[in-house]
């Protein structure tokens, strides 16, 4: 049995008659990088500050690595790493100085680990250069070596790769999947880049409007992201009983947005579109699609 | 604790804001005296004439306050606290143990120079007698509880506002007031009841060491429990 490190039962905030979160339901496996996926004020943010105790429940309990309480919670956050929005940081003070004021803060032994975390994320040559002057890029990566630095268990990553350029965003990445494969590091990383998010995380959580719209692993995702052929006519209720009858196939979908997906005759689209026309319906569109990750969002929550 | 009070030493001493404001500090009580002829004094009358002074330099300290605890909300590191399985309480508490004393040294180390230089020159300008080592020691135990009580001030706004601009405005705006009742006609009882006009009390001898002591106490355990509880509750960014 998978071994759970974070349950949220019935998870719910209120700020001020807003419900940011809406009664969630949660469920985090040790050894998956989960991708979070919301749109702003989806309640991903306000979730991880539940999670790190920077903020207070209205109602519903949170237990970490099988424990619950606001003691117990206290204690086991001590086995998580941290960024949440843009990274924290003591302005004045160079990489090294704030990852020392972060080992001192969590007790840890030996100053190794500062060049070693400096080294991963690729901040060894800052010298005595304050954060104050870093680029956006450097903060982030200073982020997660602050988050990393306690070589936690469960890494939570809100948005890190903003700011970072298209090879900083590679690094990261690949970092995270490192991380994930050799220490066995359980992540949570929420991005507004969906693709990015696709070729990073094992797992999905799809959040709207402070509920949890979907849970699905990334076989399921590519399951539902399969490739089809598009169709958009005049009739989609006549091109589903054209499909049915004219191609003798059950395997296609109508979509909200009346496109009719066909899951079959992928290499026959000539004969789709001959049986289509024959069938007297306008033809609009035709064409070969997968879903990325992106449109499976959209589509879920009603956006297109 | 133990690991959260070595952090927070560490940011005080590597972040050159507490130079620069410690330097700040000296440098303004110097441009204050430096028409006067305070080193014609001696050593008692430079420490009386330092704490009826000490107003300008806690208004200095507001300033730093806002910049050591107030940016520390503001810029969301007080998270690395929480996440490294310490208590809100404890976070909190190492902030203002670290400050408490980062404020004294800011507000008595001009007169404790200046003291010692008009006591070498002039001498302490009372009898030395068998009870004085005691008595100077209260005294100075005194004034670093009134210190603390004094930089105090700071502690609610920084917690209730979390941010830079209030945590320094807040209490320079509350130090006006007290410079305005400290000039009205309650000014002789207020004047008891208020750190900042005590330091000058206890070491004129109009209030005892044990009173300046007390007041300082109280003050601070208010101002730092008040903060504490709120602290407690707020939700953080």
């Amino acid at each position: 049995m998978e071994e759970s490190i974070l349950q949220a039962e019935g998870l719910t905030k209120n700020y001020r008659g807003t419900l940011a979160l809406d009664h969630i339901n949660l469920t985090l496996c040790r050894g998956e990088i989960y991708g979070f996926i919301g749109e702003n004020g989806a309640g991903k943010t306000t979730t991880i500050r539940l999670i790190t105790g920077l903020s207070f429940p209205t109602e519903g309990r949170l237990s970490l690595f099988g424990k619950s309480g606001e003691k117990e919670l206290q204690k086991q956050r001590a086995r998580i790493g941290c960024m949440v929005e843009n990274p924290a940081l003591y302005k004045n003070m160079t990489a090294e100085q704030n990852l020392e004021a972060q080992r001192l803060q969590r007790g840890i032994p030996g100053k190794e680990c500062i060049a070693e975390t400096l080294k991963l994320v690729g901040l060894t040559d800052t010298g005595k250069k304050t954060v104050r002057h870093f680029s956006l890029g450097m903060r982030q990566r200073l982020g997660i070596a602050m988050a990393l630095l306690n070589d936690p268990e469960f890494l939570i990553l809100d948005e890190p790769i903003n700011g970072l350029d298209p090879s900083g965003i590679v690094e990261i990445r690949e970092l995270m999947k490192r991380l994930n494969r050799e220490r066995g590091i359980t992540i949570l990383v929420s991005s507004h880049i969906l693709s990015e998010l696709y070729q990073t995380a094992s797992r999905y959580i799809l959040l709207h409007k402070g509920r949890v719209l979907e849970e699905l692993t990334q076989q399921e995702l590519d399951e539902k992201c399969r490739r089809h052929i598009a169709i958009k006519t005049n009739d989609a209720a006549k091109t589903a009983t054209v499909l049915e009858k004219g191609l003798q196939t059950s395997n296609f979908q109508v979509m909200p947005d009346g496109t009719v997906r066909l899951y079959d005759h992928l290499d026959d689209l000539e004969n789709v579109a001959r049986v289509l026309s024959g069938a007297g319906l306008l033809v609009t569109g035709l064409s070969l699609a997968g879903d990325s990750l992106e449109d499976y969002f959209l589509n879920k929550i009603g956006g297109r | 604790m133990g690991n959260l009070l070595r952090a927070e030493w560490y940011k005080l001493f590597h972040d050159k804001i507490f130079a620069i404001t410690l330097a700040a500090c000296v440098l303004f009580n110097t441009l204050i005296f430096s028409g006067s002829s305070i080193l014609s004094c001696s050593g008692s009358e430079a420490l009386q004439q330092c704490m009826k002074k000490e107003i300008m330099t806690a208004m200095i300290v507001c300033i730093y306050g806002g910049t050591f605890l107030g940016s520390d909300f503001a810029d969301r590191t007080m998270y690395h606290g929480l996440t490294a399985g310490q208590s809100r309480g404890a976070v909190l508490h190492a902030k203002i143990i670290v400050f408490s004393f980062a404020a004294d040294l800011m507000l008595f180390l001009f007169p404790l120079l200046l003291t010692v230089i008009c006591t070498v020159k002039n001498g302490w300008g009372t009898a030395i007698g068998t009870g004085f080592a005691p008595h100077l020691f209260g005294v100075v135990l005194a004034l670093l509880l009134l210190g603390f009580a004094i930089s105090a001030i700071s502690l609610p706004a920084a917690v209730c506002f979390r941010d830079v601009g209030r945590t320094i405005g807040i209490p320079i705006v509350l130090y006006f007031i007290v410079i305005i009742l400290l000039n009205s006609t309650f000014a002789p009882v207020l004047s008891r009841l208020f750190p900042i006009s005590a330091v000058f009390l206890v070491t004129d001898g109009t209030v005892s060491a044990a009173y300046g002591m007390g007041l300082g106490l109280v003050w601070f355990a208010l101002l730092a429990a008040a903060s504490t509880l709120i602290f407690r509750r707020v939700e953080l960014r």
